[in-house]
């Protein structure tokens, strides 16, 4: 019983293998379906583990409070915003708390100037608090970091990362060194421990002064890129801060009962959270794209199938004729069809992996991975189209009247 | 062996067969009302006009097609009453080889894979194949066109390839129809000795042919016209 199924096999890899050009045509949309479905996969994967990667440093216990960006009223020039004395009045007002960190972006959100001997790059410059490095775990290679009382009188020092020391062709040891940050000079004080790109961010491209230089330096003193961090300290008290720190800020907003909130208060988990139902989100939306054109190759396969049922009635009638099983012809031509839908899955899956591998190269992506289950959920799919649509051209060869089949003039 | 008459058992019975091709518009009979009984080991020559319902007939015996009316008995069992449609495949399988006058070789396989298919759908043992296989083509004197595809061999090789076909599961019954009708002289003996030498080796055969020289070959002649034997 098994030898004809052996037969059956080879008899079906035979005539796909005579007709290879069509065969690889034929198996082309499912190809490029399972390839497209790869690939976004595994770029999304890459970042995901990349990020949870992240997270995991970061620690379970941080609290992120931020302001809503809420881009309809952005239009309308109305911009969410943290307020300075909304830190002050967590600080007071909330227990279990501890290095609680702002951090404002100066000018722009993404970039402003620094010069130094007639150098000028655009970098991100921040102003934040002596805490900062504990939050995140990053500590001065060199010189020190912002103390509080460089907070308090407002200096101007400055804590430059790795990039751009380079970028500015400072001094190995820059401490003491003085920079121009947006025309006023700093004078630099220590450089961060070396963290290299992560999700595509340079982690070293970064000038960090103190918050309340920043917020001088900034003309408003309430800006949209304007966030805070902290520990909590106690995990089991993590919903009851989150819910303290959320009335203490709605009542310093002025927010009627009704009015939503004007800023989030996030947790690592949920920054996770919200990860993750992102890359589901994708997933779901790809694994509904990749089903319909999974489904437009396999009416392609079914198409050459019954293309090749009837170029090969004669066939049918002088196999018929030898006396060949109906099972036999049957299985033969449905494994053909699985067989194509399969050769289209692999090829696919080895075109997903190029194609995301060169999408991660030139757009500078975390490096993808391509997990086992999308591969077993190809493979399986491109088994599943290939049995839906050769059961059609199947059951037309193994029905054929022998005496028909025979006298079929092409 | 040698045949007779006095021992031999009915291998194909015919009863009042009909057989009417009805497009939609016009029904035509082509077998009326035919009785034909040929024994085992009998060696039979059809001849007949053309349209007098050869090929019809033939197809009925092997089981290609079905008659539309009278009774058809293969070594006995009424096949339309007893066999279902796999099943008729299946005697195709175990007794009967067919020899068409146009080739009719799988023009993907090499002459050896063409006489393997049987072997295949009968499931002899893989490991004996080939051998079985290749008996049967230096039988028709081609074993040296083993790997030769269909297109690679002539006219007269193709149809050796397919006796050799035909005769690889050792059928009891060799059915051919007009297998030399392509073919030249030289060709045309060298198939109708090897028929003679089935027939001696005690196999039933039935060749449709309209060549006197062909005909003259076998025991016995059956005339057909307009469907009926006379
Ligand atoms: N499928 C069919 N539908 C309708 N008529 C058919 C069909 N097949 C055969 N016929 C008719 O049946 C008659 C007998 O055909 P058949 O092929 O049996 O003749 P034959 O004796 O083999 O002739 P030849 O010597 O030319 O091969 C012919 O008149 C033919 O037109
Ligand atoms: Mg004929």
């Amino acid at each position: 019983m098994t030898a004809m199924y052996m037969d059956t096999l080879f008899t079906a890899v035979r005539s796909i293998n005579a007709y290879a050009l069509r065969s690889l045509l034929s198996s082309l949309g499912i190809a490029v379906s399972v390839g497209a479905m790869i690939a976004v996969v595994s770029v999304i994967q890459g970042f995901s583990s990349k990020v949870s990667g992240q997270f995991e440093g970061f620690g379970a216990n941080s609290l992120t409070i931020q302001p809503v960006f809420d881009y309809q009223a952005q239009l309308r020039g109305k911009y969410a915003t943290l307020r300075a004395s909304d830190l002050d009045i967590i600080r007071d007002n909330v227990q279990g708390i501890d290095a609680i960190t702002p951090e404002i972006t100066v000018v722009g959100r993404y970039s402003a100037q620094a010069g130094y001997q007639g150098k000028v790059i655009n970098t991100d410059v921040r102003g934040t608090t002596a805490t900062w490095k504990e939050l995140f775990l990053r500590y001065p290679d060199k010189g020190r970091f912002i103390t509080t009382a460089d907070d308090a009188y407002r200096r101007k020092v400055a804590v430059v990362g790795h990039q751009v020391v380079k970028d500015l062709a400072l001094p190995d040891d820059p401490t003491g060194e003085y920079l121009q940050i947006e025309n006023e000079w700093f004078r630099i004080i220590g450089v961060l421990d070396k963290r290299g790109k992560n999700l595509g961010m340079n982690q070293d491209d970064l000038i960090l002064i103190p918050f309340n230089t920043a917020i001088s330096l900034t003309e408003f003193e309430i800006s949209p890129s304007f966030w805070f961090q902290m520990q909590v300290l106690d995990m089991e008290k993590m919903q009851a801060v989150q819910q303290r720190i959320r009335m203490l800020l709605r009542k310093n907003h002025g927010l009627k009962k009704g009015e939503e909130d004007d800023f989030e208060i996030l947790t690592a988990d949920q920054f996770m959270d919200s990860f993750k139902s992102i890359t589901q989100t994708i997933t779901i939306v790809l694994g509904g794209i990749v089903s319909i054109s999974m489904i437009v190759g396999g009416i392609g396969i079914m198409n050459t199938m019954i293309m090749s049922v009837t170029e090969r009635t004669r066939e049918i009638g002088i196999a018929k004729a030898l006396g060949a099983p109906r099972k036999m012809l049957l299985l033969q031509f449905l494994l053909e069809a699985v067989i194509l839908s399969l050769y289209g899955g692999v090829t696919g899956i080895a075109l997903g992996y190029v194609l995301s591998e060169l999408i991660a190269f030139f757009a500078q992506f975390p490096s993808p991975v391509i997990p086992v289950w999308i591969v077993l959920f190809s493979m399986g799919f491109s088994v599943v189209i290939g049995v839906l649509f050769g059961f059609t051209p199947a059951f037309k060869a193994a029905n054929l009247e022998p005496i028909d089949a025979l006298k079929f003039q092409s | 062996m040698g045949f007779d008459i006095t021992r031999a058992l009915p291998l194909v019975q015919l009863q009042h067969i009909d057989k009417v091709y009805d497009n939609g518009e016009i029904a035509q009979k082509v077998l009326d009302d035919l009785s034909l009984t040929v024994y085992q080991g009998e060696y039979v020559s059809m001849v007949g006009p053309s349209g007098s319902g050869k090929s019809t007939l033939m197809n009925l015996i092997g089981c290609l097609d079905r008659a539309s009316g009278g009774a058809y008995r293969f070594k006995g069992t009424d096949v339309y009453q007893a066999y279902s449609q796999e099943q008729l495949s299946d005697m195709r399988l175990r007794f009967i080889g067919f020899i068409f006058q146009n080739y009719s070789l799988f023009p993907k396989l090499s002459a050896l894979e063409n006489v393997m298919t049987p072997l295949m759908y009968n499931q002899t043992p893989r490991g004996a194949r080939k051998a079985i296989a290749m008996e049967a083509l230096e039988r028709v004197g081609l074993g040296d066109k083993a790997r030769n595809l269909p297109c690679q061999l002539s006219g007269g090789q193709q149809q050796r390839v397919a006796i050799a076909r035909a005769l690889v599961k050792k059928p009891e019954l060799i059915l051919a129809d007009e297998p030399t009708g392509n073919l030249d002289s030289e060709n045309s003996a060298m198939i109708l000795e090897l028929f003679e030498q089935l027939h001696k080796d005690g196999n039933s055969l039935i060749v449709i042919t309209h060549e006197d020289q062909v005909a003259r070959h076998s025991q016995r002649m059956i005339t057909l016209q307009d469907g009926r034997v006379v």
